[in-house]
Order: C-alpha cells, then sequence, then structure tokens
C-alpha cells in the first residue's frame, strides 16, 4: 500500500482569520436582526436560523462548562425551550442571542447541579490542559461575560474577543476590523469596564 | 509576533488581570458547532409535542430509530466519547455552522436523493473493515454516505471521517462516525472533483482539530 498518511494540515492561518473576522463584523449586526424577527414571528425556518447562527456558541459554551457529551443535551435542551418559551423574548431586554446565552446559562447550572446531587465525579471535562480547575463559579462567570458580550454586540464584542481570546493588539484588531484605532481603544475600555461591574454585581 | 511589543502596546493591559478577560484567555475558543444528532433531537422533541411553526415535519426525516439507536448507545457510555471536536473555530465566530442543517435537506433513513459518485472504500490497516461511500444530492444539498461492513476499531480514540486532496495536501473535516453508518452534510460548493477521497481516521481526545495521520479506511469518490 503507497497511500501515505496525511500529513498535519496547518489550521487557519492568521489572515484567515483577519478576513474571516473582519467579513463577520459587517455582516453580524444585521444579519442577526433579520433572524430575531423572524424568531418574533415564529416563522417556521426561525428556529433552524436561530441554530445554525447561535448554537456553535451555545453548545461551546455548554461544551467548556459540563463537557462534551452533557453538553449535547444541555444545546437540545435551550433551542427547545427557547422556541416553546419564544413568547417570552422581549428584544427590549437585549439581543436574541443574549437570551439564549442566558437560557444556557440556567441550562448549565442546572446540568451541574444535577451532577453534583448524582454525586458523579467530573471525568476529563477539561481539554483545554489547563493544570488550575474549572469551579462551578467560573464556569457560571465564563457564560455571564459570553451572555454580557452578546447583549453589548458588535463591534465590541469581536473587539474583546480579538483581544483576549485571539491576543490580538489594539493595532491589530483596528486593522482587522477596518476601525480607527482610537475607536478600538473605547470600545476597550468602555467593555471591559462594564464586564468588570457584571463581574463585581456578581460577587 | 513580538510577545513584548504585543504586551506593550495594549490599552487594555492594566485590565489584564480582571476576572472577565481572565475567564475569556483561559476557556479560549468556545464557538463549536454540536454533532448533527442535537438538531435531530430538537426536532423530535418538537414533533413530539406537537409544537406550533416549528421546522416543517413534511421535510422532516424519520427520527425515531435513529433517537432509538443514540439513546441505547448513550445509556452504556461513561464519561467520554460522543461529541467531539469537529472543528476548532479558528476566528470569532467563523466556525462554520452547516453541521446544523444535517437534517434540513430532508434526508431520511431510505436511499432518497439523486446518487451522484459512489465508490469502495478499503482498511489501510488489518482488521480494519472494507466498505462504500457515496455521494448523494438531497433537496439541492449533497450528502456523504459511508457503509462500512463493520465499525473500524478506534482504540482509544474516536473515529472522524474527512475528504481528502488525492496528495493529502489539504482535507475536509465531515464529522464523527460512530459505528458502521455515518451520513454527512457537505459544505456548499465543494468541489468533490478537489476533494474525491474520503478517509477515516482514528482521532485522539487531544483538543486537536487537524488530522491525526492516523487513517484506517480510504477510498475515492468521484
Amino acid at each position: 500500500m503507497t497511500i501515505a498518511p496525511p500529513l498535519r494540515v496547518a489550521r487557519m492561518t492568521e489572515g484567515d482569520q483577519a478576513d474571516a473576522a473582519s467579513r463577520e463584523a459587517q455582516d453580524t449586526t444585521a444579519h442577526d436582526a433579520l433572524i430575531r424577527d423572524a424568531w418574533m414571528a415564529g416563522a417556521p425556518d426561525a428556529l433552524e436560523r436561530a441554530y445554525a447562527r447561535w448554537s456553535p456558541l451555545v453548545h461551546g459554551l455548554a461544551r467548556r462548562a459540563v463537557g462534551p457529551v452533557e453538553a449535547d443535551d444541555v444545546t437540545q435542551q435551550v433551542f427547545l425551550s427557547a422556541w416553546r418559551a419564544r413568547g417570552t423574548y422581549d428584544p427590549r431586554h437585549g439581543p436574541l442571542g443574549a437570551w439564549l446565552v442566558g437560557i444556557t446559562r440556567r441550562a448549565v447550572a442546572d446540568s451541574l447541579r444535577q451532577r453534583h446531587r448524582s454525586a458523579e465525579v467530573p471525568s476529563t471535562l477539561e481539554e483545554d490542559g489547563s493544570e488550575e480547575a474549572w469551579l462551578d463559579v467560573d464556569r457560571d462567570d465564563l457564560l455571564a461575560v459570553y451572555e454580557e458580550l452578546e447583549r453589548i454586540g458588535d463591534p465590541p464584542r469581536q473587539i474583546l474577543l480579538l483581544a483576549y481570546v485571539h491576543d490580538k493588539t489594539q493595532k491589530e484588531i483596528a486593522e482587522l476590523l477596518q476601525l480607527p484605532l482610537g475607536t478600538v481603544k473605547t470600545h476597550t475600555t468602555r467593555t471591559l469596564a462594564r464586564l468588570r461591574t457584571l463581574m463585581g454585581g456578581a460577587r | 509576533m513580538n510577545d513584548q511589543l504585543r504586551t506593550t502596546v495594549r490599552p487594555g493591559d492594566p485590565e489584564d488581570d480582571s476576572r472577565a478577560t481572565t475567564l475569556l484567555r483561559r476557556a479560549g475558543v468556545v464557538e463549536q458547532s454540536p454533532p448533527p444528532h442535537v438538531w435531530t433531537a430538537i426536532v423530535a422533541g418538537l414533533r413530539a409535542t406537537g409544537a406550533a411553526a416549528g421546522p416543517d415535519p413534511a421535510g422532516m426525516p424519520q427520527l425515531t430509530d435513529d433517537l432509538a439507536r443514540h439513546r441505547r448507545r448513550r445509556a452504556g457510555r461513561t464519561g467520554r466519547g460522543l461529541a467531539l471536536p469537529i472543528l476548532a473555530a479558528a476566528a470569532v465566530g467563523a466556525l462554520v455552522t452547516w453541521t446544523g442543517f444535517e437534517l434540513l435537506g430532508g434526508a431520511d433513513d431510505g436511499r432518497a436523493g439523486q446518487v451522484l459518485a459512489s465508490g469502495q472504500l478499503a482498511p489501510l490497516l488489518e482488521e480494519q473493515p472494507a466498505g462504500s461511500a457515496q455521494v448523494v444530492q438531497v433537496d439541492g444539498h449533497q450528502r456523504l454516505r459511508v457503509e462500512l461492513d463493520a465499525a473500524p476499531q478506534p482504540g482509544e480514540g474516536y473515529l472522524e471521517v474527512w475528504l481528502l486532496k488525492p496528495d493529502a495536501s489539504g482535507m475536509i473535516t465531515l464529522g464523527v462516525l460512530d459505528g458502521d453508518t455515518g451520513e454527512y452534510l457537505l459544505p456548499a460548493g465543494l468541489e468533490l472533483a478537489e476533494f474525491p477521497v474520503v478517509d477515516i481516521s482514528r482521532e485522539h481526545m487531544d483538543g486537536d482539530p487537524a488530522h491525526g495521520g492516523d487513517s484506517l479506511v480510504r477510498g475515492e469518490v468521484g
């Protein structure tokens, strides 16, 4: 057999990330508003569209919080209960994404409570290789941060993620999002202040 | 990248140790598409409760068998497995979400859809199974169906299905294979002629989204 095993493929390059981030910045807000309108109208495809848009975030947060196996159940519960309770969504209280992350937060809390009740030992939950264990309060706070970021929306949400998840400098972010450096700095300062208040209030 | 420069130019530095940013850093890239069966279960859940204005039931697949199988499997499962990293989102929110549409093409347990291409799969290692793969067109979406004579042996890890360029210079992950059959939605606009090789690999639960280099079964479609 002469078929060589495939070589490892490189991840997305920095440039790819940049392009993707920049494209996303321009599109998300308008796109999200369309989904919100469909959702509020109870359109037949609204759930599907909301799922396509936010299930990676909901599922990703659930994975971080409860691990890969239970994350499937949490994701399922979130979208099912959100759709059933769609009449209670009020856009004046925030964007649809924030509402969904809020529901995720409660579903995660339920899942963690159940786990503690059944005294099941959490096993290999983390895949990030960090030595420091995630406490339940860390998981909840992480979800709270993401909920707030969804509430704040783009571009501040993106700026924060690029800075603290993707480790970009303010200058790099300004270039990526095609925003003036001053705007990026202002957004960063304001958003950090808002998050600090959020975390302070949660204590 | 110059780390020193990076830390000196970021005006957010004083807040770097704030709780929110610490958590964001620790969690890393969060977004990750759920596996297709999650959407299946949502649709089934809506139908079970007769929820109005849900996804159109007429276009929905026959789910009961799939779900029952899935639940049986889950019942015997311990802490790991099942929902695996499909592809780590490299960009903020840029993870492809097409897996969410797995069921929306109207595929079902039957053999619906027009066969566009097919081919045989052969084991690359001893004691791994042979099988076949087809690309079908269902409601305007291309799907890859994989059927093996037996479930490949994932060892300590899990199985992942890929489409490769003939020289393995490029590849697309399609998802996790559980058991001996699987069906995967192909990204819209995919040129099958460019990625004609179906590859099933053994992957480790190491969070690394790249191909582990451990191919078990392979064959060409198209």
